[in-house]
């Protein structure tokens, strides 16, 4: 802070601020005689109150002589200026950093953090009056409201009334980034202002960096922290079921508070609605799962919803459930036809779900998406790196190796651990039996009763010697320890070594009872489940649709779940003609319609991470300095030069009051 | 006509009708409840009355008696000798005056002339004592015309003089007021109480009949606010700075709290005590010496 004075030649009136001191000495030095009857009375008083008296007239002197400086003082014409004030003549370009982001729409009072926001920015423009502005909107794409800060400070003013928060997580660093960007041409003083809640788990992590020469000021608008509960996923399993399939609808519910929660959870799925009721715990989180199925095949739209709480943006969450006629299982032989290639064959006809196609192992592994489960039947040990892709692209892998084959390569498949011996094929007259050695595993729930039987009933006369340190991860082995089955799951596919041979030739399997639904069983639960995401899209992207060949995009349109149609634009990408909506998404269902069908849905959920309404201090933000509104109202006063006239003169009448509640205050010194 | 400062003939005329004053201080206080020890100090004849049980067998005319054989008294115009002895403060705190236009010792001496006037005209006699730290004038009760005037020059020549001692001046004149009678004193009694009533008290239990008339300017009843003023006492000559609206309501407070000491004494000792202002008109004491 600095002191200038618009007068200086008048300082010299300084110096009369001594005259009430001046006046005090002549007045003691000199005062009118009066010839008095007595003094002796007046001896008497002075002795009485002079330890009163004496400390009460050097106040009521302290306080003339300062209310005589202040008043001199004011005729000298002080500014005070702020030491960080721009020099006179500098431009000053401002960037109002506004978060725009969906924990915005949390309610402070009666008024959003984002109408707070507006508010404060707008009240900040119109005070400080800055030569160019623009405002930054911290979304999903945060975009400003100028090319380049620009002198119309009512457009922007106009542009703060007009704007409303969005259901998106905000991309902090790209604000921030594209207001440095617009600042690096401005000349004189720069400023971003960044106005947010600061919500915890998005600032936390978020480094800024801003250079020296630009002032970083945060200006928070959120109370305080607000409980909230929210859906947090909403998943399925399997991901992509068939009809008829059970499927399990999970619903995780995390409360955001330091207090217990119950609430209830209603499961619209199909338009079959279920609900549950689900306690959670402080700052905790709770699942509920809802069983159902689905009759027909087709995208289903699945909704889940709370019963409203104080943030409303995240009460509802929604999936899509591709329901599928069949499971597409291509099996591959060595052989055109080979008897386990049969086997699956029949199996196929049984399970009327179940779509089974043979191919020759010279053909080309199948692209990935286009199957859901690959048998290879007598496995070499090649195409490792392939299937392995398949496999992390959601296709199942069953391989019964061949006698070429290799351990490394079954170990290098299923990540199994590493064993220094050969793969040998032995046979027994006699004949092996098997039993599940792993019961907890999902393919056998149904054989927990015992009405199936002994999924692996029957008498195995050829096998191969896996290593049995390989037991462990098998789900059913031989009497003697050799895995007959090895599952691993570690991907959202299955990957299964076969040494249970259902050759008629060399074993009996297939012609048990338990045979068919263990194989079901097995093949559902082998079912991929990677989430396709083709169907998701991020709140504040476009609505965006690469359309297949066969689809015209001059018929399509696009309608919200309120029936309501957005307008859409045709992009050629070098992929392909895309179609998107001109507007960013918000959180719903959308579904792309020709004429009154729907060929394709589409939804949009509330990002999770917003949920957290927690709110940190701008001060744990270690780039800036934190202010309030009056705070840069003032630090801009400053700046320009706060007139200390006003306030010298109060000072002044607040030192003739003081001086004279003092002079007139009595003591009772009798 | 009276030529005398201190009694101006307008004065004389009002006094006239003052006459119960007088005989208050005669009659009122003195008739029937203490015998005269002056026999006879009285000549002029008043009438002839039937003896009754208490009188004084003295009084008796016993010529009277041999001719008629009948007890007839004699009385005269005034039973006693009745003497009142005014006692004029001149100290120099007597001659402030502020707000008034007469100084307090020229406020005492119109009272003082005035009662004097009074009491001899109803043929009773009146003594004055001049004081300050001392008695300087002393001048018996007489109640001849003579003497009037001789008192009215005294005050008319009276100066204020120097520093006060009521107390003093008591002690002094007490070998010199040789009959009991009335004293009225007046002063600005800037003394301690203590001192001036230890001083009365032998006068007390001689069975004078004792008037104090405290005297004060207004400007000393509620000190004016000068501000900051250089106080110089007119009695000693000593110097003080104070700043008067600093000290107003304490001088208020001693001053209430100095009457109201003399007060509380006189009536313990059955002693009038009246405070009064320069600006009050010295007629109005006289209605306190009808009581």
């Amino acid at each position: 802070m600095s002191l200038f004075t618009n007068n200086p030649a008048l300082y010299w009136l300084l110096a009369l601020a001594a005259i009430p001191f001046i006046v005090h000495l002549i007045a003691r030095s000199n005062p009118p005689v009066h010839q008095f009857s007595s003094i002796a009375f007046l001896r008497k008083i002075i002795k009485k109150s002079s330890r009163y008296q004496k400390p009460k007239d050097r106040i009521v002197l302290l306080l003339r002589t300062l209310a005589a400086a202040a008043l001199l003082f004011a005729f000298v014409q002080p500014l005070l200026v702020s030491d960080k004030g721009s020099i006179g003549g500098d431009d000053k370009t401002v960037i109002f950093v506004i978060d725009q982001s969906a924990s915005m729409a949390a309610s402070e009072n009666a008024s959003s953090r984002f109408t707070i926001a507006c508010d404060e920015a707008a009240t900040i423009l119109s005070e400080i009056e800055p030569d160019s502005a623009n405002i930054i909107w911290i979304n999903a794409s945060p975009e400003a409201v100028f090319p380049a800060p620009g002198p119309n400070i009512d457009y922007l003013t106009k542009k703060l009334q007009e704007a409303t928060h969005t259901p998106e997580k905000g991309s902090i660093n790209a604000a921030i980034q594209l207001a440095l960007d617009q600042l690096k041409k401005a000349k004189g003083e720069r400023e971003i202002i960044v106005i947010s809640d600061f919500q915890k788990a998005p600032w936390e992590s978020t480094e800024i960096f801003i250079p020296e020469s630009i002032k970083l000021t945060k200006l928070a608008v959120g109370e305080a922290d607000l409980a909230n509960i929210a859906i947090t996923s909403l998943a399925a399993f399997p991901v992509s079921p068939v009809s008829g399939q059970n499927v399990a609808i999970n619903a995780q519910i995390k409360n955001f508070s330091d207090q217990p929660k119950s609430t209830t959870v209603y499961l619209n799925a199909g338009g079959g609605r279920q609900s549950a009721q689900v306690e959670i715990p402080a700052n905790g989180q709770a699942e509920t799962e809802f069983i159902t199925q689905f009759s027909h095949q087709g995208d289903i739209m699945v909704t889940a919803s709370l019963s409203e709480d104080t943030y409303r943006e995240d009460d509802q969450r929604h999936t899509i459930i591709p329901v599928r006629e069949q499971l597409k299982l291509l099996s591959l032989n060595k052989k055109e036809s080979s008897p386990q290639a049969r086997v699956l064959h029949r199996l196929a006809t049984a399970l009327t779900w179940i779509s089974h196609s043979s191919h020759s192992q010279t053909q080309k592994l199948p692209s990935i998406g286009t199957t859901d489960i690959l048998f290879i039947h007598q496995w070499d040990g090649d195409n490792i790196e392939a299937l392995t892709k398949l496999a992390n692209n959601g296709t199942s892998i069953i391989v019964t190796p061949s006698t070429t084959c290799k351990l490394t390569a079954l170990q290098q498949l299923l990540d199994l651990a590493p064993v220094n011996s050969n793969l040998n094929l032995t046979s027994d007259p006699k004949g092996w039996k098997a039993a599940t050695s792993k019961e907890s595993s999902e393919v056998f729930s149904i054989f927990k009763s015992g009405e199936f039987g002994n999924p692996a009933q029957g008498t195995f006369r050829k096998r191969f010697e896996l290593p049995k340190a390989w037991s462990n991860a098998s789900i059913i082995n031989y009497n003697d320890g050799i895995p007959a089955i090895i599952l691993n799951r570690k991907t959202s596919a299955s990957r299964i070594i076969w040494n249970l041979s259902y050759d008629p030739a060399h074993s009996d399997w297939i012609s048990q009872e338990p045979f068919v639904t263990f194989m079901a069983e097995l093949l559902l639960s082998a079912q991929p489940s990677k989430t396709s995401m083709d169907n998701e899209l991020i709140s504040g992207s476009p609505l965006s649709w690469l359309l297949p060949e066969n689809i015209d995009s001059n018929n399509l349109k696009l309608k919200n779940n309120k029936g309501e149609e957005l307008t859409t634009e045709i992009l050629n990408t070098t992929q392909g003609t895309s179609i998107q909506s001109t507007s960013p998404a918000t959180p719903g269902i959308y579904e792309w319609q020709t004429g009154s069908s729907t060929i394709k849905k589409h939804f949009v959920n509330f990002p999770a991470s917003e949920s957290d309404l927690t709110l940190i201090e701008p001060d744990d933000i270690p780039t800036g300095e934190s202010a309030k509104k009056d705070d840069i109202l003032r630090a801009e006063a400053l700046s320009q030069g706060v007139p200390m006239w006003p306030w010298l003169i109060g000072a002044t009448l607040i030192f003739l009051i003081a001086e004279s509640l003092t002079a007139s205050s009595k003591k009772n010194i009798s | 006509m009276s030529n005398f400062k201190y009694l101006k003939p307008e004065d004389i005329n009002k006094l006239r009708n003052y006459e119960f004053g007088a005989k208050a201080l005669v009659e009122g206080y003195l008739s029937g409840r203490h015998r005269s020890k002056q026999r006879g100090s009285s000549t002029e004849f008043h009438e002839y009355r039937q003896y009754t049980p208490g009188d004084d067998p003295a009084m008796v005319d016993w010529r009277v008696f041999a001719r008629s054989d009948k007890h007839y008294l004699k009385t005269f115009e005034q039973e006693t000798n009745m003497e009142c002895t005014i006692f004029v403060d001149s100290s120099a705190s007597m001659g402030y005056k502020e707000k008034a236009k007469l100084t307090k010792l020229e406020y005492a001496s119109f009272f003082a002339a005035c009662l004097a006037w009074l009491v001899t005209s109803k043929k009773d006699q009146v003594g004055l004592q001049i004081f300050d730290k001392d008695i300087r004038h002393h001048l018996p009760p007489a109640s001849t015309r003579k003497h009037l005037n001789t008192m009215l020059n005294l005050l008319e020549n009276n100066e204020p003089g120097s520093e006060t001692s009521l107390a003093e001046a008591l002690k002094r004149a007490q070998p010199l007021i040789k009959n009991k009678g009335t004293i009225v004193i007046l002063s600005d009694f800037f003394d301690e109480p203590k001192d001036i009533f230890q001083a009365l008290n032998p006068y007390i239990h001689r069975g004078f009949r004792i008037h104090l008339f405290h005297i004060l300017d207004p400007g000393e009843i509620s000190i004016t606010d000068h501000g900051m003023s250089k106080f110089n006492d007119m009695e000693t000559n000593e110097s003080l700075i104070v700043h008067t609206t600093n000290i107003k309501q304490a001088w208020e407070q001693e001053l209430a709290s100095h009457t109201q000491a003399l007060r509380s004494l006189a009536a313990s000792r059955k002693v009038d005590y009246t405070l009064c202002a320069t600006t009050e008109s010295y007629f109005n004491l006289f209605d306190r010496l009808a009581h």
